[in-house]
């Protein structure tokens, strides 16, 4: 399978509503294809939202609205924050039945006051055991940060770091959430605690942002990028049920299928787009995708191996921390940048001699796991 | 509600995080974590704030059930704390609390971690709304409207709160009315009305609560008075009179009561952003502007903060006193 066409819209606070952002998407990837797209025979749509903020389910019959008299067969994907993961994997299991199909993710998620947004993103965690004592994600991910910096020793001065590279790194993507903001350490150090030990600068943000892909059966150009690997897990959606909070289950379990169907390990791997939805995220799954060993990450990061010189770049494009996280769209922009970067497209923050690049998209705090592994093809 | 376990047994604190995006209906932040039993079934709980010092991971505690906004939710309960002393909240009666100063105060005292009892003299919905606003807040929080000025029923008001929280520790005096007019146009009734809810009002809450005080060991009393209880207004002999005789009264049970560790003070406003001051016209304000120092009116939340700071462990060598809020209007 090959990803012949990828289209993004700029990430970040716009006046455009739902569907604008999505038709601007869709666009956008029928013209880096050249694809005409009476090709398409089926859409699947990820978003997570539109039903608590907009009001508006059944997107997939919104969407046939912007390919009239076609009737296709569309759906809509949603596994909270891997949502769009999880839909092109979807996409790549009905490929046994159509030939091209595209893949949308969606999400408007500013205008809205602070507390809506942390409700409704909250009802990706369990009702009972989680929503009701009132933990938020950000608390989650506190929980996470604090047993793994009790468990291996790593400190709030590690977190930063991440934060800085994905800031620095968004500066060079034009179509980041932060592009035009410079931000130094003393800035994130600084920065209000949201939930301790995390502060506002280990937190992605709130975002509104659409991407798309064409995936097809056949090679259409040079510039079209083969998918050896989809996988996608689940778990526990409540971290009172898991065990240990230092690594996701359910990633670690689809980085091996996805290694083993991509007949790669992880040393192959040349770039990754990884969900850093907070800080610490990123220094889990730098683990659990098994580039490091566990407790190692952070002398990765202080060494600057995933930095954009480093021997292996994570989050080129700055991140769910500071490309931004339009939860619907995050796992397809991941996809987008691999595939900018496997063509060698990426201009300033392009990454040498990039072969082989991986994706890991994550809802909840790991209920979800959606890996795929993407590969150039070499003439 | 189905995951709350057997509450008895033992808990251990596994890991917590004070967090400042509360999700909705919580509004404030607040302390919440994660908690474990001997058969490691494990609990997201909240924390009371008050315990944010001792709190480290391994302690051992207790799970408490509390009623809030969404219905039943566990509190975690540290052991140590519990064995050595029954922390429950403050509980304060805020009278005259549905709006202006009185709604100020009794917000401020609830961040602070005060249980509120609301009050007017008649039922108004407003009565619910501040209440479970304060609910919000993580306090809680009973609407009781009372008319003051009658003792009995101020004395049922008490008991009622006393069932419900157990206790009654702080008591604000809060409640007024106005009734302006210049001595020879002043009705008896604008007289009797003004000094039945300002000055009787205060009288009857105060003795309603004493003997409950001094049963506990202990309380704090402000009574709200105004600039005009020291400088005289034209057309306020009522008002006036009720304000100057809270002062009195207020030396007066600081004197009478300080052996049983209750303190009372005073507080006096000068002009304050309320309901009360928007009648004034708007030439006399640009008049009454001109004298403030500050040049400025208060708002309610400055006054509440100096009624925190009286209510407070800082102000325990403080009784008796008259503290004037006016932007220096007027200095004593």
């Amino acid at each position: 399978m090959y990803v012949i066409g990828i289209g993004k819209t700029k990430f970040g606070v716009t006046t455009q509503n739902l569907i604008q952002l999505a038709e601007e998407a869709i666009n956008k990837a029928m013209v880096d294809s050249s694809f005409p797209s009476e090709n398409i025979q089926a859409i699947y749509v990820s978003n997570f939202l539109g039903g608590i903020l907009q009001n508006q389910l059944h997107l997939n019959s919104v969407i046939s609205g912007l390919f009239p008299h076609r009737h296709l067969p569309i759906i809509r994907v949603e596994t909270a924050c891997a949502s769009g993961g999880a839909a092109v994997h979807q996409a790549l299991i009905a490929m046994n039945k159509f030939e091209n199909i595209l893949v949308l993710g969606v999400e408007k998620m500013t205008g809205y006051d602070s507390g809506v947004i942390s409700k409704a993103i909250a009802s990706a965690g369990d009702v009972e055991r989680d929503q009701l004592p009132g933990l938020s994600f950000p608390a989650s991910y506190a929980f996470i940060a604090q047993k793994y910096m009790e468990k291996y020793g790593a400190t709030s001065d590690d977190l930063d770091l991440i934060s800085l590279k994905a800031h620095y790194n968004a500066t060079l993507n034009p179509s980041a959430h932060f592009q035009h903001k410079k931000i130094d350490l003393n800035t994130i150090k600084n920065s209000v605690m949201v939930s301790s030990p995390l502060r506002l600068f280990d937190c992605s943000p709130v975002s509104d942002g659409a991407a798309a892909i064409i995936i097809s059966k056949k090679r259409h150009s040079k510039r079209d990028v083969e998918i050896i690997a989809s996988s996608l897990k689940t778990d526990f959606i409540s971290l009172t049920q898991r065990e240990d909070f230092t690594c996701f289950p359910a990633a670690k379990l689809a980085a091996a299928e996805a290694y083993q169907q991509a007949k790669v390990s992880p040393s192959d791997i040349n770039l990754a787009e990884v969900h850093d939805c907070f800080t610490i995220a990123e220094m889990v799954a730098m683990e659990d995708l098994g580039f490091c060993a566990p407790g190692e990450s952070k002398e990765w990061i202080k060494m600057g191996r995933t930095a954009l010189q480093g021997s292996l770049p994570i989050n080129t494009d700055g991140g769910l921390k500071a490309n931004g996280h339009p939860i619907g769209a995050t796992g397809i922009s991941q996809i987008y940048e691999i595939v900018t970067q496997l063509r060698g497209e990426a201009g300033s923050r392009q990454v040498k001699a990039a072969e082989i690049g991986l994706t890991h998209n994550v809802g909840g705090v790991g209920g979800t796991a959606a890996i795929h592994i993407l590969k150039k093809i070499n003439e | 509600m189905g995951i709350i376990k057997s509450r008895d047994q033992s808990w251990t604190l596994i890991t917590y995080s004070e967090t400042a995006t509360p999700l909705p209906p919580y509004e404030a932040g607040y302390l919440v974590g994660m908690v474990e039993n001997e058969q490691r079934e494990r609990l997201i709980t909240q924390i009371d704030k008050k315990y944010r010092k001792v709190l480290s991971i391994g302690l051992q505690g207790k799970i408490r059930p509390i009623e809030n906004m969404y219905g039943e939710i566990n509190f975690f309960i540290p052991v140590m704390v519990e064995e050595t002393k029954e922390e429950t909240a403050e509980v304060a009666l805020v009278t005259g609390s549905l709006r202006g100063i009185g709604r100020a105060i009794a917000l401020e005292l609830a961040k602070n971690g005060a249980d509120i009892v609301v009050n007017n003299s008649k039922f108004l919905p407003e009565g619910e709304e501040l209440a479970n606003e304060i609910r919000k807040i993580g306090r809680k929080s009973t609407y009781i409207p009372t008319d003051i000025s009658n003792y009995q029923k101020v004395e049922e008001m008490v008991k009622q709160i006393i069932e419900e929280y157990g206790k009654i520790n702080i008591l604000i005096n809060n409640a007024g009315i106005t009734r302006d007019k210049k001595l020879e146009n002043m009705g008896v009734e604008m007289w009797d009305q003004v000094i039945s809810t300002n000055l009787t009002g205060t009288f009857n809450c105060t003795k309603a609560v004493i003997k409950q005080m001094q049963k506990q060991g202990g309380g704090k009393i402000v009574n709200i008075s105004s600039i005009v209880g020291e400088t005289g207004n034209i057309g306020q002999a009522n008002y006036a009179a009720t304000k100057g005789g809270i002062i009195a009264f207020t030396k007066t049970i600081a004197k009478e009561y300080a052996k049983d560790k209750i303190l009372v003070n005073a507080v006096a406003p000068g002009f304050i952003n309320t309901k009360m001051t928007e009648t004034i016209p708007p030439g006399t304000i640009q008049d009454i502007m001109r004298q403030i120092p500050l040049q400025r009116f208060g708002e309610p939340e400055e006054v509440a903060k100096l009624v925190h700071f009286l209510i407070s462990d800082k102000s325990n060598y403080i009784t008796g006193q008259t503290f004037n809020i006016n932007g220096g209007l007027f200095m004593s």
